[in-house]
């Protein structure tokens, strides 16, 4: 199922067909890092390793002795009002708390007020040439964009570059590192849903997609899951639909069918539109099934939205930030977000582990680090789990293929909170082994 | 049965929808003549000035109801009126729709840089407890949902009324049929089209209060979604009778959901034809449905006696000065081509390589906009056409790279031929609303299909190699695209010097009377087809060779409107003013976020924001194609040749003045105004 | 053996009948007119002959061919020239461009490749053909200049010289002296003689100046009410007392 994140970015990045001409910015997110705080609080006693301390002098692009310079790209002003521009929110925490450290090999990370770069126009291409040509940085952190067409540009210049992985283009090249790595492949199927409706008494299931490749893909893999290990669970996909226009905004007839069909778990390859239709539509019509939203966990939709979705479930694959006790990664997420006034959320969270992830490669790589020493230094790394945020990233394999082990964490929606579910002391996450012959009795439960 | 009977009336709340904009669009025709295809975009700026409102400050419903429809509704509709269409009343049915679509591009921006960009999630409509549901049996509908079909009902039993019965709707009608007409009998046209426009505008602000809660957030996208839809049912009205257009929403709402009930949910013929419904149905609407007939054939009987254009700059130009452009033009590409070789940084390479892409594809829009006077908004489909089809053909069959992207070209020109072929019984607007419904189904439809696309991750489509010329290169792939471009410009400027360009000129001049020495419209309309959708498709081929893979989000059919606007705006005639529009397409965001006005707002800072401020420019510019449609290019050459020739006068005029006052320069002459200092 | 042969053409508008059994015939080489007040219908059978309406009954033949279902531009390359009563002049046009760009028509010599390969500039004998027109109509003078810059008559002589160079058996002219004052409808009348004379060019003219139809023409049909009153030659037509009482009045 891991591979279901990001099919709603995916989706919005189709709409970039109604709106290519990009729409005026907000100015929230490029205020840019606020790196005042002079309290120098040690915050996660990770990155006041003391290697961190030696300095080498290096000849790399956008390093000098004192700082170590990096560009971002990000759709600031979309038509969607997708908040793309906090990726940066988590890129200034992340460098905040480790300049506030002393830094890394006594050199401050900085992402420059001009270096933020919007590809808004459908422009992505011509603004990672701007960055590759113009800014010349020793990495590209906090990519966030509708569509990623710049890609191959940095293959070529291998440039160690991390961002929000929405797009198939992340499997590009060795240099390019989504936060939670590089693969996306919407037709696998997974346990984790079987299980999800074992574990919910439901038999009954609906599937709903858009006509668009993704999301149809996506649809695919719900039902070979099903086919796969529906019977261990005794449940089966009773009604199923992926012929849906994008932008739909009436779903009465497909719910109609739906209770015809006793349907009692609802799984959807939609974007917050057609899923909000969707729960208003079971509502007037009195199917209470609950919904699984795979990408639901926005605090914003569940703020305006939360009775509409309450009893729902959304999956993440980074640990919620409600699961007690908290790991250390997501305690130093939220204090320097707070400290850096940036937003709490997935994009800004996607940046936070973008510039842990340099930062991993940077120490991997040493004193006399280079931008091919970080991206192989990083590409040897086999847990990266960003300080207990993420259920652990092997690069050894994560451009190309799944891990040996599929984790998610799930959560409720319940009186419009994220309530972590199926969790163990200490554990968010529930795993599967990636090819499991048959539905376990018990997930694995890891850290 | 009772199926059947359940799924039909479960179209009927959706079918309002789409017959509340439906009847917004045909009034706007009716009283305007316009079709306004920015409908969507004055509904989302009330819709976004009602969320500001009544959700971010928490304003009463009334309040903020009075504010945003009542108010903003006809005052939006009372400036355009004065500000542009008021102007546009007798001029050529191009000029308004092109007014409009630069509207459609302007407005949604403008309103973003004051609504924001956060997410404006969960809209609330204009019901007091949105949460309450009504139901009758099986049924049920929500507060907003009973309220939408409601004033449905009214908007269409009031039109019905104005037009059949009130003195208003007979001067509206009037005015659209003949402007002219209507102020020999004393009819204030001015004042009527005032009304019309702040009562369709109204009717604008009143569908995006009511259609906002439809949708998770209020965003532009959206509604004009919904306003593709609807033009279907406009169609079914023949853009005229307000109930058959009711009827035509009504009953697509129940086709949708009918389709939704029966097809089977998972087939390929259902993917596509379902999404495509309305597109579908507005097609063959336009096709064969006879209330569409012979619309617009109907000519005001005293159009065409407005002033023709003013002679092309070329013209009033002399011999002298002609020679020295000329010089200027082989020096400006000869310095270019160094530059290019010898001075670029691989930035500059990338824009000035699109720039010359676009060029090619915007010559597309000379031959039919310019050249053959028609309207498509499918040239980005063309484009992609030409893109995939290069993409698939050289990854199936191993063809060179470069010959494919001439076959890729082919195939969009056959493409473009046959749709040109049933659009042959429509004129002008009809025809555009045609291109309109196959880009979408082109989207929608054929993007989705791996055959097309390969999926989300496009066709691999490689630089060409051509012997020992690796076109991977980024300057030998400059010079390739500027080669490319030399030869598209020249086929162009050759057809429309030739035969067919010709026989385009007439009949853009008097298609009767072209027909009445024998020239085939219809051949002709093919031709210019099947030639624009073939340069589209080449600039197509070239584009996602330089990318190095055609993707389905890089040729989305909202760019075909943008590129429409911005050719138009610089000027449709000519291969310089296509070519300008391509520079410019990159160029101008790259020079905007070079001025640095810091004492503005950062939003507003072209330095910050300069995309945006793009865009807007762009589509405020489409406006002055009413008053120049020429093109903004072609009036500053012309007016700078004026200046030369009037400086040269009074330059000539001063010589013969110093031979005649043979005692010396007059001072007063010398300083004489207009003269050279 | 009549060129053009109108049987019985009929013609409704919503219910309303515009022509009702119209027949009519013009011989090769003759000038024939054809008058009646506003709303008899003599632009409707014009646009019936012409193919711009379809008749819903009745034959139109034309030189012993069925016109029926030919698109204009079929009938314009048969030899059926026309010209308009609302002036239809190719805006941005010069005067000789206009006779040009018809007479490449006449030719049917349009195909594409031609133009790619530059090999559609007017010849010399195109140029020629014009010249003579030009001449014939007097229009050498203004023959480079853009038709909006000329006179109302000026306009109907080129539009008339444009009918002539598609070298028609048959022209339709409507309302030729529309607009004209007195000199020009005499020049006008000059040249259609002439075009009879020396191109053997049978017209057929609707026409409203009685001083014009006696002059030029040789017979002439009267309509009334989608009907045919009358029709024979000329001076008897007009001398005719139900016509002169349904249309010519007392002003003649």
């Amino acid at each position: 199922m891991r591979r279901r994140r990001g099919l709603v970015p995916a989706l919005l990045a189709l709409s970039v067909l109604a709106a290519a001409c990009g729409n005026a910015g907000d100015d929230e997110g490029a205020s840019g890092s606020t790196d005042d705080s002079t309290s120098a609080t040690v915050a996660g006693g990770e990155v006041s390793d003391a290697r961190d301390g030696e300095f080498v002098e290096v000849d790399q692009p956008g390093v000098t002795d004192d700082t170590i310079t990096v560009s971002g790209v990000a759709s600031v002003t979309n038509p969607l009002g997708a908040p793309y521009v906090q990726v940066w929110d988590g890129v200034d925490a992340y460098f905040a708390m480790v300049n506030d450290a002393g830094g890394i090999y006594q050199r401050e990370l900085v992402l420059p007020e001009d270096h933020r770069h919007d590809d808004q126009f459908a422009q992505n291409q011509t603004e990672v040439q701007r960055i590759i040509t113009r800014d010349d940085p020793f990495a590209v952190v906090g990519v966030a964009t509708l569509n990623f067409a710049g890609a191959d540009l940095l293959v070529d210049e291998n440039i160690p570059t991390f961002g929000w992985n929405i797009q198939q283009e992340w499997q590009n090249g060795p240099n390019l590192f989504g936060e939670k790595g590089s693969y996306l492949d919407f037709t696998g199927g997974g346990p984790l849903l079987p299980f999800l409706a074992r574990e919910l008494g439901a038999h009954k299931v609906a599937v709903l997609a858009y006509n668009v490749p993704q999301s149809s893909d996506c649809l695919t893999g719900i039902e070979n899951s099903f086919a796969e290990y529906g019977d261990d669970a005794d449940a089966e996909i009773a009604f199923s639909d992926s012929s849906l226009a994008y932008g739909t905004s009436d779903l009465s007839v497909q719910v109609q069918q739906m209770r015809d069909a006793d349907v009692d778990l609802v799984t959807t390859c939609m974007d917050t539109n057609g899923v909000t239709t969707l729960a208003r539509e079971m509502r007037r019509q009195q199917l209470d099934a609950p919904q699984y939203l795979p990408n639901g966990y926005d605090y914003d939709l569940i703020a305006d939205f939360g009775d509409l979705f309450e009893g729902s479930y959304v999956l993440t694959q980074f640990a919620p930030f409600e699961f007690e006790p908290q790991p250390a990664g997501i305690q130093d997420y939220l204090e320097w977000i707070d400290r850096t006034g940036g937003t709490v959320g997935e994009l800004s969270l996607a940046g936070w582990l973008s510039a842990a992830q340099l930062v991993t490669g940077l120490r991997a790589a040493g004193p006399d680090f280079s931008r091919a020493a970080v991206v192989d230094g990083l590409n040897a790394v086999t847990d990266f789990d960003g300080d207990g945020i993420l259920p652990g990233t092997d690069w050894t394999i994560a451009h190309d293929s799944d891990p040996d082990r599929l984790c998610d964490a799930v959560s409720q929606v319940r009186d419009g909170e994220f309530v972590p579910q199926f969790t163990a002391e200490g554990r968010p996450f529930i795993c599967f082994e990636n090819g499991a012959p048959s539905l376990p009795d018990e997930p694995i439960h890891q850290a | 049965m009772t199926d059947l009977v359940s799924y039909a009336i479960r179209g009927v709340p959706i079918g309002c929808v789409f017959a509340l904009m439906a009847v917004g669009v045909v009034l706007t025709y009716k009283t305007s003549g316009v079709f306004n295809l920015a409908f969507g975009a004055q509904a989302f700026v009330s819709a976004a000035v009602y969320y500001e409102t009544r959700v971010r400050h928490d304003w009463p419903i009334w309040l903020a109801f009075l504010v945003a429809v009542v108010a903003l509704g006809p005052a939006i509709g009372y400036v355009l009126d004065r500000a542009l269409f008021r102007h546009l009343r007798t001029a050529p049915p191009i000029a308004r729709l092109v007014t409009s679509l630069g509207l459609l591009v302007a407005i949604p921006q403008m309103v973003q840089i004051w609504f924001g960009n956060s997410p404006a999630y969960n809209p609330l409509g204009i019901a007091p407890d949105p949460g309450r549901i009504f139901r009758w049996g099986e049924y049920a509908l929500d507060a907003n949902q009973v309220a939408t079909i409601l004033v449905t009902l009214l908007v269409v039993a009031a039109l019905t009324v104005l037009f059949r019965f009130s003195a208003l709707g007979l001067r509206m009608r009037a005015v659209v049929e003949s402007p002219r007409m209507s102020e020999l009998t004393a009819i204030n046209a001015d004042r009527v089209g005032s009304s019309a426009w702040m009562m369709s505008s109204f009717l604008a602000g009143l569908s995006g209060v009511l259609l906002a809660p439809l949708f998770a957030q209020v965003e532009a996208n959206a509604f004009f979604t919904l306003l593709v839809a609807a033009v279907a049912a406009a169609a079914f009205g023949g853009l005229s009778s307000i109930p058959l257009t009711f009827a035509g929403g009504l009953a697509l709402g129940v086709l949708q959901q009918v389709l939704a009930g029966y097809l089977p949910s998972d087939s390929v013929v259902s993917q596509g034809l379902r999404p495509a419904l309305p597109f579908l149905v507005l097609f063959l609407l336009l096709l064969f449905w006879p209330p569409l007939r012979g619309i617009g054939r109907a000519a005001d009987p005293l159009a065409g006696v407005d002033p023709p254009p003013p002679a092309p700059a070329a013209t009033v130009r002399s011999s002298g000065m002609t020679t020295m452009t000329r010089v200027l033009a082989v020096a400006t590409v000869a310095g270019f081509v160094l530059a290019a070789l010898f001075w670029f940084d691989a930035f500059w390479l990338l824009l000035f390589t699109k720039g010359l892409i676009f060029g090619v594809i915007f010559l597309s829009i000379t031959v039919l906009t310019g050249m053959g006077g028609q309207v498509s908004l499918s040239q980005a489909a063309f484009a992609g056409v030409g893109a995939f089809a290069t993409g698939q053909l050289v990854e199936n069959f191993g063809l060179p790279v470069l010959p494919t992207m001439f076959l890729g070209a082919l195939v969009a020109a056959v493409v473009g031929a046959v749709l040109a072929i049933p659009a042959l019984r429509l004129d002008g607007l009809y025809l555009t609303l045609a291109t309109l419904a196959f880009a979408l189904m082109w989207e929608n439809v054929l993007v989705p299909q791996t055959w097309v696309s390969s999926g989300p991750l496009g066709v691999d489509v490689p630089r060409p190699l051509v012997g020992p010329v690796d076109f991977t290169d980024d300057r030998a792939f400059l010079l390739l695209c500027l080669v490319v471009l030399a030869l598209v410009g020249l086929l162009v400027l050759l057809v429309k010097r030739g035969t067919t360009g010709r026989y385009l000129d007439a009949l853009r001049g008097s298609e009767l009377a072209a027909a009445s020495i024998g020239v085939d419209r219809t051949r002709a309309r093919i031709t210019t087809f099947a030639l624009s959708a073939g340069i589209a498709g080449l600039g197509g081929g070239l584009l996602a060779s330089q990318v190095g893979r055609a993707t389905p989000t890089d040729y989305v059919f909202f760019l075909g409107l943008f590129w429409v606007v911005m050719v138009v705006t610089l000027g449709d005639r000519s291969v310089q003013a296509a070519i300008t529009a391509g520079m410019s397409f990159l160029l101008v965001p790259e020079l905007l976020s070079r001025i640095d006005l810091g004492f503005l707002p950062e939003i507003l800072n072209p330095a910050d924001n300069p995309a945006a401020i793009a865009s807007i420019l762009f589509g405020l510019g489409a406006l002055t194609y009413a008053k120049h449609p020429e093109g903004i290019l072609e009036l500053q050459t012309r007016r700078s040749i004026e200046r030369v020739n009037t400086w040269g006068a009074a330059l000539a005029r001063r010589r013969s003045a110093t031979v005649d006052a043979s005692d010396g320069p007059d001072p007063a002459v010398a300083n004489g105004p207009g003269g050279p200092r | 053996m009549s060129l053009l042969r109108a049987e019985e053409v009929s013609k409704r508008f919503s219910g309303l009948s515009a022509l009702d059994a119209v027949s009519l015939t013009v011989a090769p080489g003759e000038i024939v007119g054809l008058i009646g007040p506003n709303g008899a219908g003599k632009t409707t059978l014009f646009n019936c002959l012409y193919g711009v309406l379809a008749p819903d009954g009745g034959r139109i033949t034309f030189d012993g061919r069925d016109l029926a279902g030919l698109a204009v531009h079929r009938r314009a390359r048969l030899g059926i020239g026309r010209t308009f009563q609302r002036i239809e002049l190719f805006a941005g046009m010069t005067v000789r461009d206009h006779l040009l760009v018809a007479e490449r028509a006449r030719r049917g010599d349009g195909a594409l490749w031609k133009d790619l390969c530059n090999r559609s500039r007017p010849t010399s004998d195109e140029r020629a053909r014009a010249d003579a027109t030009l001449g014939l109509l007097g229009l050498d003078d203004v023959a480079d200049r853009p038709v909006e810059s000329l006179s109302l008559g000026r306009g109907r002589l080129v539009e008339l010289g444009r009918a002539l160079m598609i070298e028609p058996r048959l022209l339709l002219l409507d309302e030729p002296s529309s607009g004209l004052d007195h000199r020009e409808t005499d020049e006008m009348a000059d040249v259609l003689d002439v075009v009879r004379r020396e191109r053997g060019t049978a017209i057929l003219l609707v026409e409203h100046d009685v001083a014009m139809v006696r002059r030029v023409t040789s017979r002439l049909y009267v309509l009334d009410f989608g009907q045919l009153i009358a029709d024979g030659p000329t001076a008897e037509v007009v001398a005719d007392a139900r016509v002169r009482q349904a249309y010519l009045g007392d002003t003649v």
